[in-house]
């Protein structure tokens, strides 16, 4: 009788247990993206509870692809969520933010600073990011669009896998300048690092996109989340973080 | 000849140790109390125990029976089964990461037999461990089926001789004799799974607490705090370098 008393106590906290907290939102998110999702997340007044799993945005989409049930998808390239709705994976894409590609640049032992106008009449080092990654080809679409590619083809002494390793080449291997995301360079993070902005006529259009999974078992809590990226105190957050408005 | 071989042992030293010191002398270990403090390195350093040690102790339990199947049976396709089950060894990581979606994933042929059965693998501490499994596991085959050809099975005809059944053989021989293989496979094995990133973040997400191994959150540090990721890479090398040494056989 006793046993049966505490077994049907325990089976009573374990259905309290499912249905009284909400389980919190699996969120997809590309790795660039993670401290601001963290907090936009954080400061959500909705109590919106989610957990993160961060990774390259074509490693998210092949997680989707797979059926792996998750909530939301948030990635760096639009065009990548499009292949997914277009199979009924996820739901209308959401454009939240942009980035934008910038020149970088650090004085060397072998003279100032080198300034993207200069690319080409200066001896260089200049280290890009892989034609085959996102940021690498941004890169190149830009430098084409200011007929310095062959300049910069004839520069070029490393191509990286993402734009972590452009920056660590320039810190710790002596490159003297490369072209990475705005949002990689924080005020103050690189304090030897100047960063240069692109002229508008050739900057690329680089935007990130959220959508709900089509598998979320808490579909209008995963829309609500993505609806949040679009408000106000999110944009204010994404600016915070060098992300334009989409 | 003498003079020849101390000089390229000693470039080799150099070439595999100078990188090691570099990354424990860049860290910024000033910024220790503050990385431990938020909790994510912890926890991710903890997990990576956790999950190394689980997967040994997998790939022990189906490495060892299959290490002996290979060694001690002649059956037709053996030489196509070891070329097989040591083929996740060459596998780039990520790939290995879509093998293990495309077979237990949701929509795989083992995934769905498990959904029958409600159980959801991705996103789960059970995944990284099968992810670290399914890359290391090989090492510890290879060395334990090594060390079984290498055996002389006279030690095990003269045992049978002497009346031991086939159990005390295994234990009191066998065993003894497959020691050392034993534990380099092991150390491999382990270190591997230690390592272990691609298959892991493709497999089994990058969830803090759940699966965020510590190469997974120098993966996320990096983006963010590059600092903080060498100085987590510095201390996940430290306890490595703790545990091989007490784990060394003596």
């Amino acid at each position: 009788m006793t046993g049966y008393r505490i077994f049907s106590v325990l089976l009573a906290l374990l259905a309290l247990g499912c249905t009284s907290s909400p389980r919190p939102l699996l969120v997809l998110g590309a790795a660039s993206l993670s401290e601001v999702l963290r907090e936009i997340a954080e400061s959500s007044p909705g109590g919106l509870e989610a957990r993160f799993s961060f990774a390259g945005s074509q490693t998210l989409v092949t997680q989707i692809r797979r059926g792996l049930r998750a909530d939301v998808i948030a990635v760096a390239d639009p065009a990548l969520l499009e292949g997914l709705r277009s199979r009924g994976r996820i739901g209308d894409p959401l454009r939240f933010a942009s980035n934008r590609i910038v020149w970088v640049s650090r004085a060397t032992a072998s003279g100032p600073r080198l300034r993207l106008s200069e690319l080409g009449s200066r001896p260089a080092r200049l280290v890009l990011a892989s034609p085959d990654v996102p940021a690498g080809a941004y890169a190149r679409a830009a430098l084409a669009g200011l007929d310095l590619l062959e300049a910069a083809e004839a520069d070029l002494v490393s191509q990286e896998l993402d734009v972590r390793g452009v920056i660590s080449k320039l810190q710790l291997a002596g490159a003297d300048a490369g072209l990475v995301y705005a949002t990689d360079l924080p005020p103050g993070r690189y304090p030897e690092l100047a960063v240069e902005r692109l002229p508008e006529a050739v900057q690329p259009r680089i935007a990130y996109a959220a959508a709900v999974v089509s598998l979320s078992r808490s579909p209008a809590d995963a829309g609500r989340f993505v609806a949040q990226l679009a408000s106000p105190r999110a944009r204010a957050i994404l600016a915070s973080r060098g992300f334009g408005p989409p | 000849m003498r003079v020849l071989v101390t000089a390229a042992a000693a470039l080799g030293a150099v070439l595999l140790i100078v990188p090691l010191l570099g990354l424990v002398a860049e860290s910024p270990w000033s910024e220790l109390p503050e990385l431990w403090a938020d909790g994510v390195a912890p926890r991710a350093l903890g997990l990576s125990i956790l999950v190394s040690v689980a997967a040994v102790t997998l790939s022990l339990g189906i490495g060892a029976p299959l290490a002996w199947l290979l060694a001690r049976n002649r059956f037709r396709g053996r030489g196509l089964l070891r070329s097989l089950v040591t083929l996740p060894m060459v596998l780039p990581p990520v790939v290995a990461g879509v093998a293990l979606l495309a077979a237990l994933g949701p929509t795989g042929p083992l995934g769905r037999a498990l959904a029958g059965l409600g159980v959801e693998l991705p996103f789960t501490t059970a995944a990284a461990v099968l992810a670290a499994s399914f890359v290391s596991a090989p090492l510890l085959i290879t060395a334990l089926e090594g060390g079984l050809n290498q055996l002389d099975r006279r030690y095990e005809q003269v045992a049978a001789a002497l009346g031991a059944s086939r159990a005390q053989t295994l234990l009191r021989v066998v065993l003894p004799l497959l020691r050392p293989a034993l534990l380099g496979g092991r150390a491999r094995c382990w270190a591997r799974a230690l390592g272990e990133f691609g298959a892991t973040i493709a497999f089994a997400g990058n969830l803090r607490g759940v699966t965020q191994t510590a190469p997974l959150a120098i993966y996320e540090l990096l983006q963010t705090r590059p600092d903080q990721a060498f100085l987590l890479g510095a201390l996940l090398l430290a306890g490595a370098f703790g545990i091989f040494v007490a784990a060394r056989p003596r």
